[in-house]
C-alpha cells in the first residue's frame, strides 16, 4: 500500500520536482516559441513591385491514403502544375509559391489537426483541398479560428454553403467546384429528356448518395410528373459485392438508373452491373438511360476504359474538352505534357484555386482575410472550366458544367464524351434562400 | 412476392456467402490448430489479390496466376509463422491480436510502396450469363459457387483422408499427446498457417476479377472474415462453412427487403449469436 | 483444455515488476515534473503545440481508462469506442440539436457512457478473452451502425459539427489537464483499493478468487463502469475539442487505438499507456511530415514491442534503471 501521509522530506521533494519541472517546461517552451513574425506594411506599396513576403505557402489536404487514395494525387498535380508555371513567371508579386501537401486519410480529426498544423506550425497562408464531405465540415467550423481562407476543390455538400457559410456566417470558406447540384438537379434535367419513366437508384450510402438522390428526385418530379421512382439501394462504402444490390433493383424492373457511385466502388459496380444485364434493362434509342455524375472522373475512365458502355450519360465537377477555350486547352496540354493524364476534375480546381490565390493578393497586395473576403465575393474568375461567378451568398463558384455520353475513340487513352448538353449555371443552382429546388418558380 | 425472385435472390446470396466461406475457412482453420486469430488474414487476402494480378499480367492466363499467386501467400504465411507467430504463442492473447495488428499495418503499406495507392483492375473473366429464374445470373457468380464447394471439398479430403490431414487433426484436438506420439508440432503449425494463408490468398484472388486489388482491402474483409468465424465457432471449419451461408443470404435478403438496415445486420447476426450460444454454432465451450 | 496459448505461461502480471515504494515515489516525481512542464505550453504561443497537446492529454486519459480493464483486469476490450462516442454524441446532440447548455451536454455524456458501460458489462462480462472482445467489438458497431443510419439525429457521416466549446484554447487546455489528472487520481485510487487488488487478483487466477467467495462478475462489472465512465469524460473533452463528432470515433478502429498505445507504452504500470500515448501522437505527427508510409513504421514498432519490449517503453525505462 502506498504510504497515505506525506513526510516533509516527501513534501519538499514534490515541490522540487514541480519547480524543476516549470524551469524545465519553461526552456522547452521558450524553444517552441514562434518567431516574431514580419509585419506586413500596409502603406500605399508600389503596384506589383513589393512583395509581401518571400514565399506565399498555401497548405494542400487531401485523401492520400486508404481506398481513396487516388484523389488525393489527382489534385495535387492540378496544383503542382499551377505552383510550377507561377514560380516560373515570376511568382507572386515576385513572392516564390510554395504548396505544402498533407493527408486527410478521409478523416475529420486528421484534417482539422493538418489544418492548424499547416497554418501555425508551416506558416501557411492559404488552405486548399479537401476530398470528403464528411470532412469538410470540420474543417470549415477550425477557419475561423485560425483565421484563414479556405478553398474547397472537391467536397460536394450543399451543407457547406448553404448551412455553414450561408445560414451560419462561416466567411473564410469559398468552394469552387460544383457541388451535389451538379450530381442531383442537373442530372435530373438530363433524366427529363429521356423517355425513361421509371427510376431506381444504386447509390453509395453515405450523406453524398442522400443528398444526390434526393434533390434528384425533387427535381424530376417537378420537370416529368410521369415519372415514379421504383426501387432504391444503398451500397455501403468498399462494396466488392454489388450482386445482391443490382438484382434488388432489377426486380422492381426500372428504365433509368441514377447512380452517384465514384471511385473505386464505381469500376466494381460497373462490371458487375453489366455481367447482371441492368444496362440492357436501361437501353433505348439513343443510349442507355443511366445517369452516372462522376462517371467521368478520371479515375474512373482510367480503370474501366472501354468496360463503361457507349451511350451512358456521365459528367464531373469539370470534363476536360470542355469549354473549349484556349485557357482550357491550354491548361489540359500542360496537364497531359507533364503528368501523362488527363486532368481530372479535381486537378483543375486546384489548379483554379492556386491561381486564383495569386490573382486575389495582386488585386489587393495585401494578406488580410477580411479584405480578401470582400474582394473574392461577386468575383469572376476566368479557369479552365469557365467562368466562375463567385456567389457573395454562399461563396460557391457557379459555373456549369455538361453532360455527355460516353464515346469510345480508338484516338485516345480514355473513352470521350460526345453530345454535350450544357445549362446556365443559374438555371440548376439552388439559390438562397435554398428552400426551393429548380425549375424556380418564384 | 415472387417466388423467382426470392429463389434468385438466395442464389446471390448463396455466391457472396461463398466468397465469406473461403477466406474464413483459413481464419479458423488456423486458429483450430495454433489456437492464433490472425488479423494478418486480411493481409493475405489482399497480397492473393495483388500476386494473382501480377502473375497474370505476366502469364495471361487467370487460372495459373490465381495458383501460382495463392501459393506464394501461402510460402508468406509460413514465413510469418516461423519468424513472429511462433514467438507468441505462450503470450497472452492480446498481445498475439496485437502483433497480428501489426503485420497488417507493415503488409499493407509494402503492398503501397510496391504497388503504388492506386486501386488496380484486371480484364474481367468469366464474363457471360446464364439466365436463371428469367433474371441474369453472372457466369462470375457460378464460378465462385464452384470454387466455394470445391474448396469445401478440399479441406474435406486434406483433412480426412491425408496423412498431414490427420497429424492436424492430432495436435488440434491433443497437441501434448500429439507430442508423445512423436509429431512435429513447428512443422505442422508452420504448415497450417502456410495452408490458411493460402486460403486466404485464394479468396483474394477470386475475388479480383470482380473488383479491384486495393491497400485498404485487407480490413474491410478482415471483419467479416471474424464475424464469420465467431458465428460459426472458433476452429470448426464445418460451423465457418455454415455461418458463412447465414451471412451471405441474411445480406443478400438484407439487401432486398431492408436496404436501410444492411449495413448492421452482420453486427446485429454477431450480437445475437454472442448473447445466446457464444461459443458458435459449431464451436465447443 | 486444449488450448495453448489459453492458460498462456507469461501473464501480464510476469511482465510486471513489483512496484516497490521507492518506484511509485520516483515516478510521482517524474510526474509531477512533467505535468508541471505541461502546464507551461500556453504560454509558449506555439497554437499547434497547445493543441497537440490538448489532444494527447485527452487521449491520455482515453488509454488509461482502458488499461483500468486491460492491465488491472486482464480484459481486453474491443469497443472503448462505443462508450467514447457515445459520450460525444451525447452532448452534440444536446447541444448542437437541443440547445441545451454545454454543462448539461457534458455531465450527461459522461452519464450516458455509464450507463452503456453497465449495460454492455452486464451483457458481456460473462464471456472469456477473444469472446469478451468479440461482443464488445459487436456492441460498438451496432451503435456505429445506428450513428451512421439516424442522420436526422447523428448527421449520418456527417456528423455534428459547430457546438461551441466554452472555452478558449488557452483556457480549454488547463480544463483538460485538470479533468485529466483528476481523472487519474480517481482511477489510481480505485486500482490501489481493495477492489483493485481483488481485480488483480482474478486477472492472476479467477478460480482462486472465486474460492475466496467472491463474485467474480461484480468486480469486473466495477472495473468496466469505471472503465467505460471514464473514457466517457474522455469522449466530451474530444467533442469540445475540434467542436465536431464524426462516426469514426465510433469505429473499431477507434477501439484499437488505446489497445495499441497501452502496449506500446506497457500495460504493466498505471502510466504507461499515458507514455505509449505520447511517443504514438508524437511520431505520427512527425512521421505523416516526411512519409506517407507511417503505418509501415509502426506496424514494425508493434511487432518489435510484442516481441521483444514486452514492458513496453516504461518497461525499457526501468530496465535500463534497475541495470545501472
Amino acid at each position: 500500500m502506498p504510504p497515505e501521509e506525506i513526510s516533509r522530506r516527501d513534501f519538499l521533494r514534490y515541490t522540487a520536482a514541480f519547480g524543476a519541472g516549470l524551469l524545465i517546461g519553461g526552456g522547452v517552451g521558450y524553444s517552441l516559441k514562434k518567431p516574431e513574425v514580419q509585419v506586413v506594411p500596409k502603406e500605399a506599396p508600389v503596384v506589383g513591385e513589393k512583395k509581401l513576403k518571400d514565399t506565399i505557402k498555401i497548405g494542400h489536404i487531401a485523401i492520400f491514403s486508404g481506398p481513396f487514395g487516388t484523389y488525393g494525387e489527382l489534385q495535387k498535380r492540378g496544383s503542382q502544375l499551377a505552383m510550377e508555371e507561377i514560380n516560373a513567371a515570376g511568382g507572386i508579386m515576385g513572392s516564390k509559391v510554395e504548396v505544402i501537401y498533407r493527408d486527410s486519410a478521409a478523416k475529420p480529426a486528421e484534417a482539422v489537426k493538418q489544418v492548424r498544423s499547416l497554418v501555425e506550425n508551416e506558416g501557411c497562408d492559404f488552405i486548399i483541398g479537401i476530398d470528403s464531405s464528411g470532412v469538410v465540415l470540420g474543417v470549415a467550423e477550425v477557419m475561423p479560428e485560425v483565421n484563414k481562407l479556405l478553398f474547397v476543390t472537391h467536397a460536394a455538400t450543399h451543407r457547406l454553403t448553404e448551412d455553414l457559410v450561408y445560414k451560419k456566417g462561416i466567411k473564410e470558406v469559398f468552394r469552387l467546384a460544383v457541388p451535389v447540384y451538379q450530381d442531383g438537379i442537373m442530372a435530373a434535367f438530363i433524366a427529363a429528356q429521356l423517355p425513361a419513366t421509371r427510376w431506381a437508384a444504386v447509390h453509395p450510402d453515405y450523406e453524398y448518395g442522400y443528398a444526390s438522390w434526393e434533390l434528384f428526385q425533387k427535381t424530376l418530379s417537378k420537370l416529368r410528373p410521369d415519372v415514379e421512382f421504383v426501387a432504391e439501394a444503398w451500397a455501403k462504402i468498399g462494396t466488392t459485392d454489388f450482386t445482391p444490390y443490382i438484382s434488388s433493383v432489377m426486380e422492381k424492373k426500372p428504365d433509368g438508373i441514377h447512380t452517384v457511385e465514384w471511385g473505386v466502388d464505381l469500376f466494381t459496380f460497373v462490371r458487375q452491373a453489366k455481367q447482371m444485364g441492368l444496362f440492357d434493362a436501361v437501353k433505348y434509342d439513343g443510349g442507355y438511360a443511366w445517369i452516372n455524375p462522376m462517371g467521368y472522373s478520371i479515375d474512373a475512365m482510367e480503370a474501366l476504359k472501354t468496360e463503361y458502355p457507349e451511350g451512358c450519360w456521365i459528367s464531373g465537377r469539370y470534363v476536360w474538352p470542355y469549354p473549349d477555350t484556349a485557357l482550357n486547352r491550354k491548361f489540359v496540354k500542360a496537364h497531359l505534357d507533364k503528368f501523362g493524364h488527363y486532368p481530372a476534375y479535381s486537378g483543375e480546381t486546384s489548379y483554379t484555386a492556386v491561381y486564383l490565390i495569386k490573382k486575389l493578393i495582386e488585386l489587393t497586395q495585401t494578406l488580410d482575410v477580411d479584405t480578401h473576403i470582400k474582394t473574392l465575393e461577386d468575383m469572376v474568375v476566368y479557369s479552365p472550366a469557365g467562368a466562375r461567378l463567385i456567389r457573395k451568398e454562399d461563396h460557391q463558384a457557379v459555373y456549369e458544367v455538361p453532360y455527355g455520353q460516353v464515346k469510345h475513340d480508338p484516338n485516345y487513352p480514355i473513352p470521350v464524351l460526345r453530345n454535350l448538353k450544357a445549362m446556365p449555371a443559374q438555371m440548376y443552382y439552388k439559390k438562397p434562400p435554398f428552400d426551393e429546388v429548380p425549375p424556380f418558380t418564384k | 412476392m415472387d417466388p423467382g425472385a426470392i429463389a434468385f435472390q438466395l442464389i446471390i446470396g448463396v455466391a457472396t456467402a461463398m466468397l465469406y466461406w473461403i477466406v474464413s475457412s483459413g481464419l479458423t482453420f488456423t486458429f483450430g490448430v495454433t489456437r492464433i486469430l490472425n488479423f494478418a488474414h486480411g493481409a493475405f487476402y489482399m497480397l492473393g489479390a495483388y500476386f494473382t494480378l501480377t502473375f497474370f499480367e505476366v502469364t495471361g492466363n487467370y487460372m495459373v496466376a490465381l495458383l501460382v499467386g495463392s501459393l506464394l501467400v501461402g510460402l508468406i504465411g509460413a514465413g510469418c509463422e516461423r519468424a513472429f507467430i511462433s514467438k507468441i504463442y505462450h503470450l497472452p492473447v492480446p498481445f498475439q491480436l496485437v502483433l497480428t495488428f501489426g503485420l497488417i499495418l507493415i503488409f499493407e503499406d509494402m503492398v503501397r510502396m510496391i504497388w503504388g495507392t492506386v486501386p488496380k483492375m484486371m480484364v474481367a473473366q468469366f464474363t457471360g450469363s446464364l439466365s436463371v429464374f428469367g433474371r441474369t445470373l453472372p457466369m462470375f457468380s457460378v464460378y465462385i459457387i464452384i470454387a466455394g464447394i470445391l474448396i469445401a471439398l478440399l479441406l474435406y479430403y486434406v483433412l480426412s483422408r491425408t496423412y498431414w490431414g490427420m497429424q492436424i487433426r492430432a495436435i488440434t484436438s491433443d497437441p501434448e499427446m500429439a507430442m508423445c506420439c512423436g509429431l512435429n508440432p513447428s512443422f505442422l503449425y508452420a504448415t497450417a498457417f502456410m495452408f490458411g494463408a493460402f486460403l486466404a490468398g485464394l479468396g483474394g484472388g477470386l475475388t479480383l476479377p470482380i473488383s479491384s486489388a486495393a491497400p485498404g482491402m485487407g480490413e474491410s474483409i478482415i471483419i467479416y472474415a471474424f464475424i464469420v468465424t465467431v458465428i460459426g465457432g472458433l476452429g470448426s471449419i464445418k460451423g465457418a462453412f455454415i455461418s458463412a451461408l447465414i451471412i451471405g443470404i441474411i445480406e443478400a435478403f438484407g439487401a432486398f427487403f431492408v436496404p436501410w438496415l444492411a449495413i448492421a445486420l452482420p453486427y446485429i447476426a454477431l450480437s445475437a449469436v454472442l448473447l445466446l450460444r457464444p461459443e458458435g454454432i459449431f464451436g465447443e465451450v | 483444455m486444449k488450448s495453448k496459448s489459453g492458460g498462456s505461461t507469461e501473464t501480464i502480471e510476469t511482465v510486471k515488476r513489483v512496484e516497490t515504494v521507492a518506484t511509485v515515489e520516483r515516478t510521482s516525481i517524474v510526474l509531477m515534473a512533467v505535468v508541471a512542464a505541461s502546464l507551461l505550453i500556453p504560454l509558449t504561443g506555439n497554437k499547434y503545440a497547445l493543441y497537440l497537446s490538448t489532444k494527447i492529454w485527452i487521449l491520455i486519459l482515453y488509454a488509461i481508462a482502458f488499461n483500468v480493464l486491460f492491465g488491472y483486469s486482464g480484459l481486453l476490450s474491443f469497443g472503448h469506442a462505443l462508450f467514447f462516442s457515445g459520450s460525444a454524441y451525447t452532448l452534440a446532440i444536446l447541444v448542437a440539436r437541443l440547445d441545451y447548455p454545454l454543462a448539461v451536454g457534458f455531465i450527461l455524456g459522461i452519464a450516458a457512457a455509464a450507463l452503456f458501460s453497465a449495460v454492455v458489462g452486464t451483457l458481456s462480462l460473462r464471456h472469456r478473452e477473444i469472446h469478451f472482445a468479440m461482443v464488445t467489438l459487436a456492441f460498438s458497431m451496432l451503435f456505429w451502425g445506428i450513428v451512421m443510419k439516424w442522420r436526422d439525429v447523428t448527421g449520418g457521416e456527417d456528423g455534428i459539427t459547430g457546438f461551441p466549446r466554452g472555452f478558449s484554447m488557452f483556457w480549454f487546455y488547463y480544463f483538460t489537464v485538470l479533468v485529466v489528472v483528476v481523472s487519474a487520481y480517481l482511477m489510481y485510487r480505485f486500482v490501489k483499493s481493495d477492489i483493485g487488488l481483488v481485480l488483480e487478483g482474478i486477472r492472476e487466477n479467477e478460480t482462486r478468487v472465486q474460492f475466496s467467495g467472491h463474485s467474480t462478475l461484480k468486480y469486473r462489472l466495477y472495473a468496466m463502469l469505471v472503465s467505460g465512465t471514464f473514457t466517457g469524460v474522455a469522449g466530451v473533452l474530444w467533442a469540445l475539442l475540434d467542436r465536431t463528432v464524426t462516426p469514426t470515433i465510433a469505429h473499431w478502429t477507434f477501439s484499437a487505438i488505446p489497445v495499441i498505445v497501452t502496449l506500446l507504452g506497457g500495460p504493466q504500470s498505471f502510466i504507461g499507456p499515458a507514455v505509449g500515448t505520447i511517443v504514438y501522437v508524437i511520431i505520427q505527427d512527425l512521421i505523416t511530415k516526411y512519409t506517407l508510409y507511417w503505418q509501415f513504421i509502426f506496424g514494425v514498432a508493434i511487432v518489435a514491442v510484442v516481441l521483444f519490449f514486452r514492458g513496453g517503453v516504461v518497461g525499457i525505462v526501468e530496465r535500463y534503471l534497475r541495470g545501472r
